[in-house]
């Protein structure tokens, strides 16, 4: 929650910063720092809500039917938005820009699906696959998209030759919140 | 009696180039230095490209110090499967210690995951780390990972 408020803020507080400028002044960032913080408020905002999903699968004693159709809604949500938000970042202005939009569409497309999946798991807890069968379908979908997600990191790492978006998210406020 | 101690070294490598990679150097580097002549010592990581070598042959060839038996796991392709690959060979051997060589920032999780893999045996695992600064990219990364990481543990708990 405090990630997402403190990536709201950076977002409102440069959009503040590009609203109440002097005159003519433009924005000192550049569209791949733009590119960047978008990236990040992305991720983290989607993170922060996935925490509450996840979190539940610490006791799996406790999962009940409704609690598993509320995680697999606040997956849905949280992953909707993400994809979204990802999608509407389009290339950044890198020499790998393009690869880097191939690489973001790939995860989008499996995150689009792996959700899929997760729902109709849960709606078949009624039937005869039951919540350990559903706990099984989930588990091994978040699985896939944690896979995704480390393929697609490292598919943008390694198509960076040129350093310029290591660069963009080293600048960016919203990737600075993400602690090591 | 000593300990019987598994070093387990975690590969790491990117898509470009076929030597090993100054991070998983410096992992080596640690593992060299924490080391002992009884330990077994454990490469794991695989190749990223079909034409590549896996990290696990590049650290073995790369391997200056002496250990009671050296052991490759090729097949690890993330975290999950270091973890897995990790806790099967320490519950074969029989070892009351691992040792978890990784770097800083991946150590939490991994020592996680090894954790929740050797769940139900009295094997210790303790982190031996490099303390090399991680890319943005691998930070997001671990947010990410760290954030599914009680279904990933589930996963490795459940798996043997």
């Amino acid at each position: 929650m405090t990630r997402t408020l403190l990536a709201t803020a950076v977002a409102a507080l440069a959009l503040v910063a590009a609203g109440c400028g002097g005159g003519d002044e433009s924005s000192s960032a550049s569209p791949t720092d733009e590119w960047a913080d978008g990236f990040c408020t992305a991720i983290t905002s989607w993170t922060d809500s996935i925490q509450s999903v996840t979190e539940q699968f610490s006791d799996l004693s406790s999962l009940s039917k409704d609690g598993l159709e509320n995680a697999a809604d606040d997956a849905r949500t949280a992953t909707e938005d993400l994809v979204d938000g990802l999608r509407g970042l389009g290339a950044p202005e890198t020499e790998s820009g393009e690869a880097v939009k191939d690489s973001i569409d790939e995860l989008s497309s499996t995150l689009e699906s792996e959700v899929a999946t997760i729902e109709d798991a849960v709606q078949g807890v009624s039937g005869l696959t039951g919540i350990p069968g559903a706990i099984s379908s989930i588990t091994s979908s978040l699985t896939a998209m944690s896979a995704a997600f480390s393929a697609t990191f490292q598919a943008l790492e390694d198509a960076d030759v040129e350093g310029e978006l290591q660069t963009a998210l080293e600048d960016s406020p919203a990737c600075a919140d993400i602690s090591s | 009696m000593s300990e019987r101690r598994l070093v387990a070294v975690l590969g790491y490598s990117t898509g470009r180039g076929d030597a090993l990679h100054p991070v998983c150097a410096a992992r080596l580097a640690r593992a060299e230095n924490e080391v002992k002549l009884d330990d077994s010592v454990l490469f794991s990581g695989w190749a990223r490209r079909r034409t590549s070598r896996a990290e696990a042959d590049l650290m073995a060839q790369a391997w200056k110090a002496t250990a009671h038996r050296v052991i490759l796991d090729r097949s690890a392709r993330s975290t999950v499967g270091n973890a897995l690959g990790v806790a099967r060979a320490a519950r074969k051997l029989g070892v009351d210690e691992v040792v978890l060589v990784t770097s800083g920032w991946h150590g939490r999780r991994a020592s996680a995951l090894v954790r929740a893999a050797l769940l139900g045996s009295h094997t210790k695992v303790t982190l031996a780390t490099t303390d090399e600064r991680a890319t943005h990219a691998a930070r997001i990364r671990e947010l990410v990972c760290w954030t599914l990481l009680p279904v990933l543990a589930v996963l490795a708990a459940r798996t043997r």
